[in-house]
């Protein structure tokens, strides 16, 4: 027997295998991991019966609530209908008998032509209502004398179902067109079923009175237009309940049990792949095998990941059948069931689940049998719920610090897709956001999973994780960075919040140089502090010679013109998000600090304290964590995103901020690998600030002297100049560090 | 095949302090040779060997396995070493088949060799009528069976095996035997870690007893009888313990409360 394992030659073997080798190989180990999930009742418990029977369910008891609570309305069959005068009740009178009339007819003709007439069912169908009689109304109006808003008032307390006013329209210069025309303004109640029902009615009466004055007779092809008698055009308007509302939406709630569904889905697979292999003895023949453990890890999150979005997608696919089903789209959601909102949201069950999972699999590699999983989850879920609990609050927008609630943010951005009124700013936030904190669990996950005290050591408890260790390091760990990454990210709305808008301009500088301090000084000394992670290398505050500064500061005096280039070749891209309003806000913020405070303050405060701080962070702890796990470019190509992610979040989206700090991030990227330091670019991002304050500080004494021109473009010498400056800086780097060695 | 020189692993105690689990350890097994490693629980046995199949970083010291170091190339090591355990399990939701086939390929062997090797070993240990069978239907002397070939598929030149008879019958144990001696006679380096010293004796070629993470005495059974005076590996053991470097030092009742169940 040989000593070479199976096969004889090493080149069979996984590690000496091609990276579509391993990727195909974690393929089948994903494979594997689903199989057996989804051989398990357990799963197909939560996977299929579940939906199956909660949705329809639940359908059932809301048809029952609504009947309830509608019996009232219903012992009124006849729609209650305010006016302003009884000319107009007389009016509107005729116009709906008229259009019942045509109905009535065309429902008779329908039957004669048998089920093929597809167009003049649809007119009669009215969202499939057409067999029952059609109802009465009853016109109803205000005193003589009263203000016609009295109209909204009954209607808001329900003394009537819509309120109807109708506004004669010139017809004088249409050539061919009726002999009158009205405007009839409708208005119903959006929270009252009745209320909508009575719309629909009235814009279907209203439609076929005038199909008939244009036509004779309602017919199901359309005929050449006659010029003829009275037209009467219907215009909605949806009229909002005043003051709490006193049952909480479903268009809230679905969403909730969308994502309580995904979790529960999320749960089980994720205790069985890491506490339930420990259990049964598999885990550590599984960590034997010549697998890089994070691969291992890896197969588990995707299983995880697909068994939560199958369960989501099942969750979804009969939530929207059993709608259909039930005609209850438009009773759910205000917008009724939209195809694009299903698949919105469908995809924001994929990002949730993707985060989701994550911390369940960082949990849950803690535990070492399915019981403990399963103690330790109990929390989470409860904790988890408390933010769902929170979206069911009425009159909860998705802006400024929910967007970065966990959960929270998902549910209200569900809700305002579903309802049609969601808005790219918050969604981008959200979306970053959940992302980021995924990526942060994910990092949890690997270090708890490939720690040794969670494998083997059965005295390990949490406290293991914040314990420091006995031998220090040069870098901190990947996973450590990202998880400073995502308690930073919220943090740094907090940090906005607290600051906010309004105080004097020196309160500010003090808060904001507080907030850089905390944000970018505080959390990264802790996490070097905790992992005893050497201060100087991991950091990266090496020296790095004078002739790099040189370049830092010609870099520095030299790119903000590209920067301002760059933001006009966004703009006609349509990726500028300020409005004119806010530059014109900043300005004047800006216009204050020069009047109360020396410029140096707002200089130090706002240019150099910030720039330091920040570098000291992405190019020095993160950047050190990145280049001690993977090559340069992956630490200058991710430390620039992550920069760029932090500048284009704040109170707002503002994208061509994040473009051009990316762009920044990658220079600074470059420059701290070349020259092994931060302070190269700490002295360059200082500069770069710095003259970007002192132009807003000084900006109309150079309008006044001519130095800059009231358009926003540049001058071309300006932009020559900087072209200059920077290929003069690049060539002084790139001379300056030719000797560099790559400490990686 | 194996060498191991100077191993060490201490451990943290929860609350502070630190636990001397193995205490540099050395010894080397060759091909076509099972090695004995022995001793009470809180020996240091399964620590030692989670350290050569580099699942553990040692403290101080080193193992290799067929050249490559177990902290510098885990996945070389591996690679080259089939693991059984006592507390090995089987997924309960797949056929044996699937399971062992699923291993061949973690361990980076092509479906056909894997096929072979599944045939042939199935006839070895008389698994035929077991393949189809999921691991939750399997008796402990089945499952027993199934994690030695799961330990196998890959051929490695380099067999591990802790505590495999361990809560198994008199037939279980019998097929355990065999198979080590079958191991023999193909060549694998093989060391086993066993309470059943009687056992141990039957079958190993070799010895190192370990006491509270030292190995007190190593050998043949001649110069381990040689050594003691005494006949049996019960009665040496007995001796070593009480005049060996450790028992001396072993004055730390907590050390010792705290290595069971830890390093084992």
């Amino acid at each position: 027997m040989s000593d070479q394992p199976a096969g004889g030659s090493k080149a069979r073997h996984l590690l000496q295998r091609s990276p579509r080798d391993l990727l195909q190989r974690m393929g089948r180990l994903v494979r594997k991991e689903v199989s057996t999930i989804l051989r398990d009742r357990r799963t197909i418990i939560t996977l299929v019966l579940m939906p199956l029977l909660l949705y329809p369910l639940l359908t059932i008891a809301f048809r029952q609530f609504l009947l309830a609570s509608s019996l009232k309305e219903m012992k009124e069959p006849a729609y209650r209908i305010g006016f302003r005068s009884e000319w107009e009740a007389r009016f509107f009178d005729g116009r709906m008998e008229r259009g019942k009339r045509a109905l009535a007819e065309l429902k008779k003709w329908n039957a004669r032509q048998g089920p093929a007439s597809g167009r003049a069912r649809e007119a009669t169908a009215g969202n499939g209502r057409a067999e029952k009689p059609l109802p009465d109304h009853q016109a109803l109006f205000p005193r003589t004398g009263e203000p016609p808003s009295d109209l909204r008032q009954l209607l808001q307390e329900k003394q009537i179902d819509l309120a109807v006013h109708l506004t004669e329209q010139d017809t004088a210069r249409a050539e061919r067109g009726p002999d009158r025309w009205f405007v009839c303004e409708i208005l119903y109640l959006e929270d009252s079923p009745r209320s909508r029902d009575a719309n629909e009615y009235v814009e279907r009466c209203l439609a076929a009175a005038n199909e008939r004055t244009l036509w004779g007779r309602p017919k199901p092809q359309p005929a050449p237009r006659q010029p003829l008698a009275v037209l009467v055009s219907p215009v909605s308007q949806e009229v909002a309940q005043p003051g709490p509302k006193e049952t909480i939406p479903l268009s809230l709630l679905v969403p909730l049990i969308l994502i309580l569904m995904t979790i529960t889905g999320a749960v089980y697979p994720a205790i069985d792949l890491t506490a339930g292999e420990r259990e049964r003895g598999t885990l550590e023949i599984l960590v034997a095998a010549p697998i890089p453990r994070l691969g291992l890890l890896f197969a588990k999150y995707v299983s995880v990941v697909t068994v939560a979005v199958l369960t989501a997608v099942v969750n979804l696919a009969t939530m929207t059948v059993t709608l259909l089903v039930f005609d209850m789209g438009r009773l759910v959601f205000p917008e009724g069931l939209r195809p694009l909102a299903i698949v919105q949201v469908f995809f924001l069950l994929l990002l949730f689940a993707a985060f989701f999972s994550a911390v369940l699999l960082a949990v849950t590699s803690f535990a070492r049998s399915f019981k403990e999983a399963q103690a330790y989850l109990i929390p989470l879920i409860l904790v988890s719920l408390t933010p769902g609990m929170l979206s069911l609050m009425p009159g909860l927008k998705l802006d400024g610090p929910l967007c970065v609630v966990p959960l929270l943010n998902i549910v209200l951005l569900a809700r305002d897709l579903f309802a049609g009124e969601a808005t790219a700013g918050a969604a981008v936030l959200v979306v970053l956001t959940t992302l980021v904190y995924a990526v942060a669990a994910i990092a949890l996950a690997a270090r708890l999973f490939g720690a040794e005290a969670v494998l083997y050591n059965e005295q390990a408890s949490w406290s293991d994780l914040f314990r420091r260790p006995a031998r220090g390091r040069r870098a901190s760990t990947v996973s450590s960075a990202l998880f400073c990454l995502a308690l930073m990210f919220p943090a740094s709305f907090v940090l906005i919040a607290l600051i906010g808008g309004g105080r004097p301009p020196g309160e500010e500088m003090a808060w904001r140089v507080l907030a850089n301090l905390v944000l970018f000084g505080g959390f990264p000394l802790f996490s070097v502090w905790l992992r005893r992670v050497d201060f100087r290398a991991g950091f990266r505050l090496e020296r790095s010679g004078a002739m790099a500064w040189g370049a830092a500061i010609l870099f520095g005096l030299s790119l903000w013109p590209l920067a301002d280039v760059l933001k006009e070749v966004l703009r006609p891209l349509g990726l500028t998000s300020v409005s004119e309003k806010s530059l014109q806000e900043v300005e004047e913020r800006i216009r204050q600090w020069r009047e109360e405070l020396p410029v140096w303050v707002v200089v130090l405060c706002m240019a150099v304290v910030p720039a330091v701080l920040e570098e000291l962070f992405f190019r020095g702890y993160l950047f050190s964590a990145l280049r001690a796990a993977g090559p340069p470019r992956t630490a200058i190509v991710t430390s620039a995103i992550f920069f760029g992610l932090f500048h284009l979040v704040g109170h707002v989206v503002v994208v061509e901020r994040g473009v051009v700090s990316t762009l920044l991030g990658l220079l600074l990227g470059w420059l701290a690998w070349r020259t092994g330091s931060v302070v190269p670019g700490m002295i360059l991002h200082a500069i770069h600030n710095s003259v970007l304050i002192l132009l807003g500080l000084y900006k109309r004494d150079l309008l006044a002297s001519g130095w800059l021109q009231e358009s926003s473009r540049l001058p071309p010498s300006w932009i020559l100049a900087s072209v200059i400056g920077c290929t003069l800086a690049a060539a002084w780097a790139f001379r300056a560090t030719r000797n560099y060695k790559d400490e990686g | 095949m194996i060498q191991v020189e100077g191993l060490t692993r201490r451990f943290d105690l929860p609350g502070g302090g630190e636990v001397l689990a193995v205490d540099a350890v050395s010894f080397r097994v060759g091909t076509g040779e099972v090695y004995g490693l022995l001793g009470p629980n809180g020996a240091g046995k399964t620590t030692t060997l989670r350290m050569l199949l580099g699942l553990l970083q040692p403290t101080a010291g080193w193992a290799t396995v067929a050249g490559f170091r177990s902290d510098q190339q885990p996945d070389e090591v591996k690679r080259r070493v089939g693991l059984v355990s006592a507390t090995a399990g089987l997924y309960p939701h797949l056929s044996v088949r699937e399971m062992l086939l699923f291993f061949a390929d973690l361990y980076g062997c092509d479906a056909g060799q894997a096929g072979a090797e599944l045939d042939k070993l199935a006839e070895l240990l008389g698994l035929d009528e077991l393949l189809r069978r999921r691991g939750t239907t399997l008796s402990m002397g089945q499952k027993q069976r199934v994690n030695l070939a799961r330990a196998l598929i890959h051929r490695p030149p380099v067999l591990l095996l802790d505590e495999p008879t361990l809560g198994l019958d008199i037939f279980g144990s019998q097929v355990v035997a065999e198979f080590i001696t079958h191991l023999r006679e193909e060549g694998k380096a093989v060391i086993l870690t066993t309470h059943r010293l009687d056992e141990a004796e039957r079958l190993c070629d070799r010895f190192g007893l370990l006491h509270r993470g030292r190995l007190v005495s190593e050998g043949t059974l001649a110069q381990l009888r040689a050594e003691t005076g005494c006949e049996g590996l019960v009665d040496m053991f007995f001796k070593l313990a009480r005049t060996g470097p450790a028992l001396r030092r072993a004055t730390r009742p907590r050390d010792e409360a705290a290595t069971d169940g830890l390093a084992e």
